[in-house]
């Protein structure tokens, strides 16, 4: 229906004034924010209709309402709260306490030798394990509660850590390295004038996944065996047919991993500073 | 004493003296070989080689590429080791970098998350404490060297040409008795070339250390030394070795001159002979 009017385009004028090498920038900034919110609201509009009008069953795909309601639901529920309240210290314990033993070994093995020889076969033996069957062991050795998740979250955001940490480390530009040894540098001072901060990025890289890989972790090990947590209710609400909660948990569970993402992109802008910015304006 | 003007040298550590000696550097019977790599043959970066640098002199060595002149540097420097003979700092055989010596690099090498200043202080900071003292001088060199509204600026911010610039402030403000330099204006432009070269005499002319200068540049060894070593192409050797008589400053009527124009073509006809 209303082909003939569907062919003018509406949302983005596309009428050159003038000089357009000009507007290139201006006018990709503009697409982008009205874009994606206009793209998103379109699709929530699509999936909205699509149970009445293709007649999807609510518990296969709840409408968005339905999700929002849920949503609402749960923020209203003390009970969700201790739930949440749960997997949040298993992802905080699993990423501060996973990705900081990954990087103290990372530290170890690039700056004693004995170390790298010794110790590193053994961790790349044990990265070659699939981790998700540990977790049942972690389950009968530490319990139903957060310990063994968070472990389990731990080793998972450790491995990634610990390679980037130990690249990081090694990365530093050979000319810089012997720019500071014809000046005398110490080993030690190699570490902290050049190792160190030259490895900053590849940190930030590797804490990125890091965020990504606890809450991962600690989600799939409440599948596992738990008793609360928001992957335990995830499991429950989805035994129940209670799929609009199910989402919720979902979106829930997305915004816990923007938020340590952020977080992990502000400390990685204070901490390096010192990096060109890559392109000005697309991304700020 | 040496010759060195080192006066205000107490906030780093004072090499002891080496009275009577007028050379600063020795390089005796030195020869480098590096090892084959899969590719076949051993590779004789520099033939048995003799030169010895007089205290205060500002002395240029041109070559060929692939002659072996950075590998020189560095074994004056102390991060290679010759593979014959030795090589002697102010009397004292060379085992590793040495507080005597300071080296600019064929690049500028400043360290992405320090600043200019922060870069700058560092050797010095290796080598000794950084006090006020030091901390003005630095100042006073990066002003010198037209750098005064750049101190706090990170390396990216800088041109090419400014953060070379920076690179020597941060070799000249250790104070070093030997200042080695690599090709440190190979990636500029000639203009801005001679221009650094000018400013660089003119701080030399203020604290007179022994410099070993490393160029491709014929105009430019002759721009800035009292003496030009000749090298030929691998495996390096001295095939010249001339002093530049002109008088200083090295103004643009006196880099003109007769005598420069045959001082040139003398350093040139040493590659040309090669060549046949
Ligand atoms: N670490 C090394 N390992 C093996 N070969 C080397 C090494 N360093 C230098 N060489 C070889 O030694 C020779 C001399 O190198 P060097 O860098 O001293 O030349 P150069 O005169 O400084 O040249 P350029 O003017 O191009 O900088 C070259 O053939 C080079 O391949
Ligand atoms: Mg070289």
């Amino acid at each position: 229906m209303a082909a003939p009017e569907l062919a003018a385009p509406v949302e983005d004028d596309p009428a050159p004034e003038g000089d357009v090498v000009a507007r290139v920038g201006p006018r990709r900034v503009r697409g982008h924010w009205i874009g994606i919110p206009a793209l998103g609201l379109a699709l929530l509009a699509l999936w909205q209709l699509a149970g009445p009008v293709f007649g999807v069953a609510s518990t296969l795909i709840p409408p968005p309402l339905e999700v929002v309601a849920a949503f609402g639901e749960l923020l209203t529920s003390p009970i969700f709260y201790r739930h949440l309240w749960v997997t949040v210290q298993e992802i905080v314990l699993a990423f501060v306490v996973g990705s900081a033993a990954a990087f103290l070994l990372g530290v170890a093995v690039v700056t004693s030798r004995v170390f790298e020889k010794t110790v590193m076969p053994y961790v790349v033996a044990l990265q070659i394990v699939p981790k998700i069957a540990l977790a049942p062991l972690f389950l009968i050795w530490l319990g139903y509660g957060i310990p063994s998740k968070a472990v389990f979250a731990g080793t998972i955001v450790f491995f990634p850590m610990l390679v980037n940490t130990v690249q990081g480390l090694k990365s530093l530009d050979p000319n810089h390295e012997e720019m500071l040894v014809s000046f005398g540098a110490s080993k030690r001072a190699i570490f902290w004038h050049g190792r160190l901060p030259s490895a900053a990025p590849f940190v930030f890289a590797g804490l990125d996944i890091a965020a990504v890989f606890a809450i991962t972790g600690a989600v799939v090990a409440e599948f596992i065996g738990a008793q609360a947590g928001l992957g335990y209710q995830l499991i429950q609400f989805n035994f129940q047919f209670f799929t609009a909660g199910t989402f919720a948990v979902i979106v829930l569970l997305s915004v816990l991993g923007w938020l340590l993402h952020m977080a992990v992109l502000l400390a990685e802008r204070t901490v390096t500073f010192w990096r060109p910015a890559p392109r000005r304006g697309a991304a700020a | 004493m040496t010759g060195v003007r080192n006066g205000d040298r107490v906030d780093l550590p004072v090499p002891a003296g080496t009275a009577g000696e007028s050379f600063s550097v020795r390089v005796s019977g030195v020869s480098k070989t590096f090892p084959a790599l899969r590719s076949g043959a051993p590779v004789v970066a520099l033939d048995t080689t003799n030169l010895q640098f007089e205290v205060g002199r500002f002395t240029s060595v041109v070559g060929p590429s692939g002659c072996g002149k950075t590998t020189l540097l560095r074994m004056i420097a102390g991060l290679e080791r010759p593979t014959s003979g030795a090589v002697t700092v102010a009397g004292e055989a060379v085992r590793g970098p040495s507080a005597r010596t300071a080296m600019v690099f064929q690049a500028a090498n400043l360290l992405p998350w320090k600043t200019v200043r922060q870069n700058v202080l560092l050797a010095a900071r290796l080598r000794g404490k950084v006090d006020d003292r030091l901390r003005e001088r630095a100042a006073r060199l990066l002003t010198t060297a037209g750098l005064g509204q750049f101190v706090d600026s990170l390396p990216h911010e800088l041109s090419g040409g400014m953060q070379q610039r920076a690179a020597i402030c941060r070799a000249l403000l250790v104070q070093p008795e030997v200042l080695l330099m690599d090709e440190p204006f190979g990636a500029l432009d000639a203009m801005t070339r001679e221009q650094m070269g000018n400013e660089l005499t003119r701080i030399w002319a203020q604290n007179r250390s022994t410099v070993v200068f490393v160029t491709h540049s014929i105009p430019e060894a002759v721009q800035l030394s009292d003496r030009v070593v000749v090298m030929s192409p691998r495996p390096g050797r001295v095939v010249g070795d001339l002093l530049v008589d002109l008088p200083r400053p090295r103004t643009p009527e006196v880099l003109e001159s007769e005598r420069a124009r045959e001082l040139h073509h003398r350093i040139r006809a040493h590659f040309t002979n090669l060549e046949s």
